[in-house]
Parts: C-alpha cells; sequence; structure tokens
C-alpha cells in the first residue's frame, strides 16, 4: 500500500516502535469525564503527520527526551506503529534535516482514527510539562 | 469599526463584529461576503491581522471563546513545530458565528484548539457529554458527540448531524446547570 508521493509502510519499523510527537500546548485540554486533561485529536487528523522514530533514536543512544530539547514549552507523547497501523495508516522513515529521526504516518483520518491517537498518546504521556488547567 | 457580518447557512448570524486590517483601507474588499460553506477556491479570507469581537450582551461561552480564537489567530506558520499553518480566519469566524447561535445560559465555554491545516476545533468534555466541532479552511465542519449518559454516540458534519449536536449543547447547559 502506497501513498501519492508512493511511500510504502516501512516493515523494518516494528510494531511495538514508539512513534514520538511533540504536543502543542494547546493540544492539551481540560477533560472532565476523565478527571485531568487529554491530547485533543487536533494533533492527529493531517494527512500526514510527522513523528520521530523511538528505535532509530535509542539505536543513536538517544533519550526520547531529546525530541523536546528545544521545544521547552511542549509535551511529547507517543502512539505505537501497530496502533497506526490498525487505523490503516502508512508508517515510514523521511528524512528532514531539523528533525532527529523523523518519520511520517500517513493516511486519511477520520475523526475516530484522530481521537484513537490522541487516546493512546493521552495514555503515552513521556514529557509532561506542569502548567495549570 | 464595527461591520454585520452575514449569515452562513446553518448557522445564526452574528450580531458584529469589529476588526479592521493595519493599513488596508480595502479591508471590506476582502471581506468575503457570501455563504462560508460556499467560498469559491482561491478566493482570499480574512487578513491575518483580524480581531473579533461580540456584542457585550454575548453568553460567557461566547465571549471566553472569542478571546482565545483571537489568540489562535496570531499563530504564526509552524506554531507546531511540524509545518502548520496559521489558523484560517474563515474558519475562526465560522466556529465563532456557530457558537453564537448555539449558546445559552450555564453552557460552559469549549476548549478552542488549534489544527494544523488551519482549522480550528471546539471540544468540550464534561458532564459526560464529549462533543467535538472541527471548522475547515474549505468551510466544511466535522463533528463528533457521545454522551456517555444517554450511551448516543454521532459522528458527522454539522448539515448532517447539526440537530442531534445542538440536543447535546442544551443538554451539556443542562447538566452545568444542575
Amino acid at each position: 500500500m502506497s501513498d501519492a508521493s508512493g511511500h510504502i509502510d516501512d516493515p523494518t519499523i516494528p510494531p511495538s516502535c514508539a512513534l514520538l510527537r511533540r504536543i502543542y500546548p494547546e493540544w492539551v485540554v481540560s477533560d472532565d469525564n476523565a478527571g485531568g486533561q487529554r491530547i485533543s485529536s487536533a494533533g492527529f487528523k493531517d494527512t500526514e503527520i510527522s513523528v520521530h522514530i523511538g528505535d532509530d533514536l535509542a539505536a543513536m543512544g538517544l533519550s526520547p527526551e531529546v525530541v523536546v530539547e528545544r521545544y521547552p514549552d511542549y509535551d511529547l507523547a507517543a502512539i505505537h506503529a501497530a496502533t497506526a497501523r490498525e487505523m490503516g495508516q502508512r508508517v515510514y522513515r523521511e528524512h528532514k534535516p531539523d528533525q532527529l529521526c523523523h518519520g511520517i504516518v500517513a493516511g486519511k483520518k477520520s475523526k475516530a482514527t484522530a481521537e484513537r491517537m490522541a487516546a493512546e498518546a493521552t495514555a503515552n504521556w513521556v514529557v509532561r510539562r506542569s502548567r495549570q488547567e | 469599526m464595527t461591520t454585520a457580518l452575514p449569515a452562513a447557512p446553518g448557522y445564526q448570524s452574528i450580531a458584529a463584529f469589529s476588526g479592521m486590517v493595519e493599513g488596508s483601507p480595502e479591508y471590506a474588499e476582502q471581506r468575503w461576503s457570501g455563504p462560508v460553506s460556499s467560498r469559491p477556491a482561491g478566493h482570499q479570507p480574512f487578513s491575518r491581522t483580524l480581531r473579533l469581537d461580540v456584542p457585550g450582551s454575548t453568553e460567557t461561552a461566547t465571549r471566553t471563546a472569542v478571546a482565545r480564537l483571537n489568540e489562535i489567530l496570531g499563530l504564526r506558520s509552524n506554531w507546531d513545530s511540524y509545518g502548520a499553518k496559521p489558523i484560517d480566519s474563515t474558519a475562526a469566524v465560522a466556529a465563532l458565528m456557530w457558537l453564537y447561535g448555539i449558546d445559552r445560559p450555564g453552557l460552559p465555554a469549549p476548549s478552542v484548539v488549534p489544527v494544523p491545516d488551519g482549522s480550528v476545533q471546539l471540544e468540550w468534555h464534561m458532564h459526560g457529554i464529549d462533543l467535538e466541532v472541527c471548522f475547515q479552511p474549505t468551510g466544511e465542519s466535522a463533528c463528533s458527540v457521545e454522551d456517555r449518559i444517554k450511551h448516543t454516540e454521532q459522528e458527522g458534519s454539522l448539515e448532517e448531524i447539526g440537530d442531534a449536536v445542538r440536543l447535546v449543547v442544551h443538554e451539556l447547559a443542562l447538566r452545568t446547570r444542575r
């Protein structure tokens, strides 16, 4: 399965691999139903969303936190490659000089898909800055 | 300067807004005066320096949201650090017009969330209700609504499930007032 740009899902990215995404502060919204906060689906709607391949960072001896090192206001959360694929997404590497171990989660994202990924990210917060609710 | 906004199909007209493009007397010509949902392709939306405002008598949720909308209208390209587009002014106006139309006493202010493609998303997650309404630069909308108490769930555009969304908003205000 490939997209218009010819990208296919990369099987060398294992299902258990963490796909890390910086979370813009305004994507963290109040969720009284859960008694706290959630990451909004707004951050997971684009046809192509940028992520950082956790296994590639580890192979370089880097911790996930390095992804937000230059972004002191941003949180960091993870979804797993398996989840993205279950939702019909393709996961592949795409080199970007200004983004460390950059990858793409590509595919049309229904509201349900975006919400599922946001829910998984909420459950897998890697770096969470303290801020007022 | 205060200018009346046209009503878009499916939305009540907002009473007025004030806003002026700095150094741009052609503001009125730049302003799209047709329905939000039928803006022709290539039409230039509102200027980036637009500031939204509502009358003083407006319900609290809208007054709170308009401040947030103005904040996110000021976001520059790449605000999410991954190349996000600036927030589309037409999407912001559509969100404001819709909220103004459904606002009522007791309705809590929504979270106003910027979306990387320039859309604006309004969200409520409280009193057993999860409601998200996304206003896109294309003029389209996408909603999801879940009432965990009544065990109902729907997804679609405002045109498709607008009545259900309106009912849930009413329920949200009721549960907040209890």
